[in-house]
């Protein structure tokens, strides 16, 4: 029988300190494929097999085990978020969220919500957007949450819920360090068990065959050309300085290679750093602290709201889960057969009940969950509804069309 | 009995140890769970007062043992740098804030009945700021033809893709066991037992937000693994009497979000399966309760400057006193002249013993006697107290300085991450003492230096004789053997000719000094400060392996 919201009312108020999910996932290739962790920043010292990755050993029935991290913490949440987002839009569950919209400016990053935007409805990005006209911390919305805090959290609940799920530290709002921060109650995390780094090669044919000493390669003078092998139709340096001249054309990147320009061959190389890992298989652990909700306190419905935002936790672990595990590039996992997420309730004393639910079965938890809020905390606005749209103010977006029609220019693609 | 349980809900602690952030803290330290405490103490404003009452006494308890998977049996995570996105990239800030100051600011002199004159002045000035903010809020509106290139990096900067990030560490335990547990065998928490229930039903992270656990009062019998001990090789921070308030002043200053230490005092564990080494009988005059100062910056002088360290800092407590007669105890001295009792020792301590060790001063300590009356221990503390509150510079350091010694900062610690600062390192039992600073002996030996044969070895056998009293004085029992040295015996110390004159006063004769390696017959409980000038870091041994 598929959790109902009795149930989860009583797991909410009563002794169940979390739900616990986890499951067993293998690479999409099958066990013993290859798959590619997240990399992170590495030592230039330290350039053994697979440094980059984040390994680790666990002790697995009295043995030591290496193990890689295949997605943080973070990074699943992000995922959460982002699968919350799209139940959203596609107007399936009704949600505070608020959104500002850069297409027009920045069309790759395009909409930018409250559930994606890296501090949430606390974000930098927001703060300097416009709700009608007014900065949006100004406004009544954005007024609302700066006092909220764990002991009054009911109007975090009413604009960002899922920042009562995922954590909030509004840090550099009005009240700088002291403002609002809320703990995470939603931990999840994908681990590879027996993990063992492997090599990739990396190369590049031309398929016109262009030599490293083909031509030198200089900046255009004119807009509508990037490079010129003419030096007649080059750009040239307006002052003397300690490299050149002036009147010296302008070489395309270092040293006016094809390479430059992205023609010509690249020599095959072996790359261990971050070579990829095979693993047995990956577990994915995520726990939903109902102990943490019941630690927040709410103006009115506080028994309703807790239930709101575990029903929500829940809906987005299922919904990532139903998204598939496609985390980057060359790693696709899936689950394991009958080894798919299987939920429990944690008992005070430890022992633990199964729980069954899907997707669907989410989705009518948490709108009925929703329903049974009381009118002053209740979200008006229907299901893919913003709670408030916001806009670049003018100031922002010409700013940001400048910046990046001057990163096009310097083909100056720094790493973020 | 009590017995508090703790599951790793997804079966690792995140936590970083409290004196290196690049590694994971292993077992959990008694002290942060203290603090979990506390914490789900004040979810409520009005706290409740049986929840109180219940820390109160926890925090009254001895340390507790531990039943927790051993570090030998726990997993780690390999220590990454992660780069998160940041927050403070603006355009805009926050542009209310001088018109908060503003309006409080009026707020405060309404509420100080202040004159007309005073009020409109400052209603002057709150419209002014709202006009600013209204011209900020304008602003936004306008394109600027020529923008400067910080605004354009802030503009790249602040999109969610480009967005500027910075480092952070995530150190990782996988213990293969998901719970431990805190037990005190031989407290009665009958009282307390449903406040500690409840408090525990709220601790819901341990650590980093990432290592939720479940946490609650059990009553089975669960063995423990690790045993509070002073013989043991495991240092972990624990909570004494005084601790909830001592978090709650400390709260009233960091308010939750400015970095801090967390308060603690170190104990020492050992592994329950090790074999219990009994209590040596026979132990130090001076005890291993220690007040400690570590070095924050200034100069970095080496041994041979410890008693000029040492004057210095007895200076600084004796100004600060005042003129008032300190009592024997501190000053060492009673109204006829030097008292025999044993007083507080001012002890700079060296980096000595280690195969790096370069013999530099880490800091300093105040060494209690052991007989030491609690008025004393009090009027001791509250000079430190005072020394703090008047002296420290804003990062809270004070300086030490004096005669030829250039300005030596320290800061008063609890637990120091540094193996020369940690007491344990010279108070453990042990047959065996190496000086790391020369004994000055109390009688001349005679010429240790002398080319006749005969004279030497008769000094050095006087020598031998004076260090084996000191020991007598010291701990009580003779040593069975005490080799003599002018060189250093261990990694780091110094030549004794490197250290100046003791006492080096006008019209006093200065002191023999050596270096001595003593074996007692059994293990004796240090600290060992031998000789004259043992309450001014001289005759500081340390102690070593037997071999």
């Amino acid at each position: 029988m598929p959790l109902n919201l009795g149930q989860l009312n009583a797991l909410v108020r009563g002794d169940a300190v979390a739900i616990r999910g986890t499951a067993t996932l293998e690479p999409a290739g099958g066990p013993g494929d290859k798959i590619f962790p997240p990399t992170h920043a590495v030592d230039d010292r330290n350039k053994g097999p697979g440094a980059k990755y984040a390994f680790e050993t666990r002790r697995i029935g009295g043995h030591d085990v290496t193990c890689v991290l295949i997605d943080s913490v973070q990074s699943q949440a992000n995922r959460m978020e982002e699968a919350l987002e799209a139940l959203w839009s596609e107007k399936r569950i009704a949600l505070p969220v608020v959104t500002v919209d850069f297409s027009s400016v920045a069309p790759e990053v395009g909409r930018v919500t409250s559930l994606s935007a890296p501090h949430r409805i606390a974000d930098a990005l927001l703060r300097d957007s416009l709700l009608d006209g007014q900065l949006f911390r100004l406004s009544a919305i954005g007024k609302s949450f700066t006092d909220a805090s764990p002991r009054n959290a009911t109007a975090l609940f009413k604009v960002c819920p899922t920042g009562l799920v995922f954590g909030l530290w509004d840090s550099t709002g009005p009240k700088g360090g002291l403002g609002a921060k809320f703990q995470r109650a939603l931990v999840s995390e994908i681990v590879g068990i027996n993990a063992v780094a492997g090599t990739k090669t990396e190369s590049r044919i031309d398929p016109l065959n262009i030599l490293k000493k083909a031509a030198d390669i200089y900046v255009a003078a004119t807009d509508n050309e990037r490079w010129t092998t003419d030096i007649e139709k080059a750009k040239k340096y307006e002052n003397d300085d300690k490299d050149h001249k002036k009147d010296d054309p302008v070489r395309f990147g270092k040293e006016g290679k094809p390479s430059e320009v992205n023609h010509g061959n690249v020599t095959p190389s072996i790359v261990t750093v971050a070579g990829g890992v095979t693993i047995d298989e990956a577990r994915h652990t995520v726990v939903l602290s109902l102990a943490s909700l019941r630690r927040l306190g709410f103006t009115t419905g506080p028994e309703e709201a807790r239930t709101v935002l575990a029903a929500l936790g829940l809906l987005a672990v299922l919904a990532s889960e139903s998204r598939g595990h496609d985390l980057r590039s060359r790693c696709l996992l899936v689950p394991k057969k009958t080894a798919s997420l299987k939920l429990e309730a944690v008992g005070r004393d430890g022992e633990t009940t199964s729980l069954d639910l899907d997707l669907p079965g989410a989705i009518k938890l948490y709108n009925d969950a929703f329903a049974a809020l009381p009118l002053e905390v209740k979200f008006e606005k229907p299901a893919g509804e913003a709670l408030a749209e916001l806009t670049p103010s003018p100031k922002l977006a010409d700013l940001v069309t400048r910046s990046r029609a001057l990163a096009t220019a310097d083909t100056d693609f720094a790493e973020a | 009995m009590l017995a508090i349980e703790v599951e790793l809900l997804m079966h690792r602690y995140a936590a970083t140890a409290h004196n290196d952030r690049a590694r994971a803290e292993w077992p959990p330290h008694p002290a942060r769970f203290f603090s979990a405490l506390v914490a789900a103490l004040h979810d409520h404003d009005d706290t409740d007062q049986a929840e109180g009452a219940a820390l109160l006494w926890l925090e009254q308890q001895t340390a507790p043992s531990l039943r927790v998977d051993e570090e030998l049996n726990v997993g780690t995570r390999h220590v990454q740098d992660v780069y998160v996105p940041v927050n403070d990239v603006t355009l805009v800030g926050d542009p209310e804030k001088t018109l908060r100051d503003a309006l409080s600011k009026y707020v405060e002199l309404v509420a100080n009945s202040a004159t007309a004159k005073e009020l409109k002045a400052a209603d002057k000035l709150v419209e002014k700021e709202q006009k600013k903010l209204e011209e900020i809020v304008r602003a936004q509106q306008v394109v600027e033809s020529a923008p400067s290139d910080k605004a354009l990096a802030t503009a790249v900067a602040i999109m969610p893709d480009r967005r500027t990030r910075q480092v952070r560490t995530f150190p990782v335990v996988l213990p293969e066991t998901p719970t431990f547990a805190f037990l005190w065998p031989n407290a009665d928490p009958s009282p307390h037992r449903a406040a500690l229930e409840q408090l525990c039903a709220r601790v819901t992270r341990l650590g980093h937000s990432s290592s939720l656990v479940r946490c609650c009062v059990v009553d089975r019998d669960i063995t423990p693994t690790l045993l509070p001990s002073d013989e043991g090789h495991v240092v972990l921070r624990v909570v004494g009497p005084g601790h909830l308030e001592r978090l709650n002043r400390a709260f009233e200053q960091h308010e939750g979000f400015q970095s801090r230490v967390l308060p603690a005092r170190p104990q020492r564990y050992r592994s329950a399966f090790e074999v219990a080494t009994p209590s040596p009988k026979a132990e130090s005059v001076f005890s291993t309760d220690w007040v400690l100062f570590e070095r924050v910056g200034g100069s970095r002088p080496v041994a041979s400057r410890t008693t000029d360290l040492a004057r210095a800092l007895r200076s600084a407590l004796i100004e600060l006193h005042g003129n008032q007669d300190l009592p024997p105890t501190l000053s060492g001295h009673a109204e006829s002249g030097p008292t025999g009792q044993p007083h507080v020792a001012f002890v700079p301590l060296p980096f000595v013993g280690n195969e790096h060790a370069d013999g530099a001063l880490m800091g300093c300590a105040l060494v209690l006697p052991r007989e030491f009356a609690k008025s004393d221990r009090e009027l001791l503390l509250r000079l430190v107290a005072k020394w703090e509150k008047e002296r420290s510079d804003q990062g809270g350091n004070l300086t030490l300085a004096g005669g030829t010694l250039p300005p030596f900062m320290i800061r008063r610690v609890d637990v120091s991450a540094k193996a020369a600062l940690e007491p344990v390192r010279w108070c453990r039992a042990a047959a065996r003492f190496v000086t790391a600073t020369p004994i000055a002996l109390d009688r001349n030996p005679g010429n240790l230096r002398s080319n006749q044969h005969g004279t030497a070895t008769k000094a050095v056998v006087e020598a031998q004789q004076n260090v084996s009293d000191a020991c007598l004085r010291v701990v009580g029992v003779r040593p069975v053997s005490v080799e003599v040295s002018l060189a250093p015996l261990l990694p780091g110390a110094q030549h004794v000719r490197e250290f100046l004159p003791w006492p080096g006063r006008p019209g006093r004769t200065p002191r023999v000094r050596v270096h001595a390696d003593i074996r007692f017959e059994a293990p004796v409980r240090g600290p060992l400060l031998l000789g004259a000038g043992r309450y001014f870091g001289l005759g500081l041994c340390l102690p070593v392996e037997d071999r």
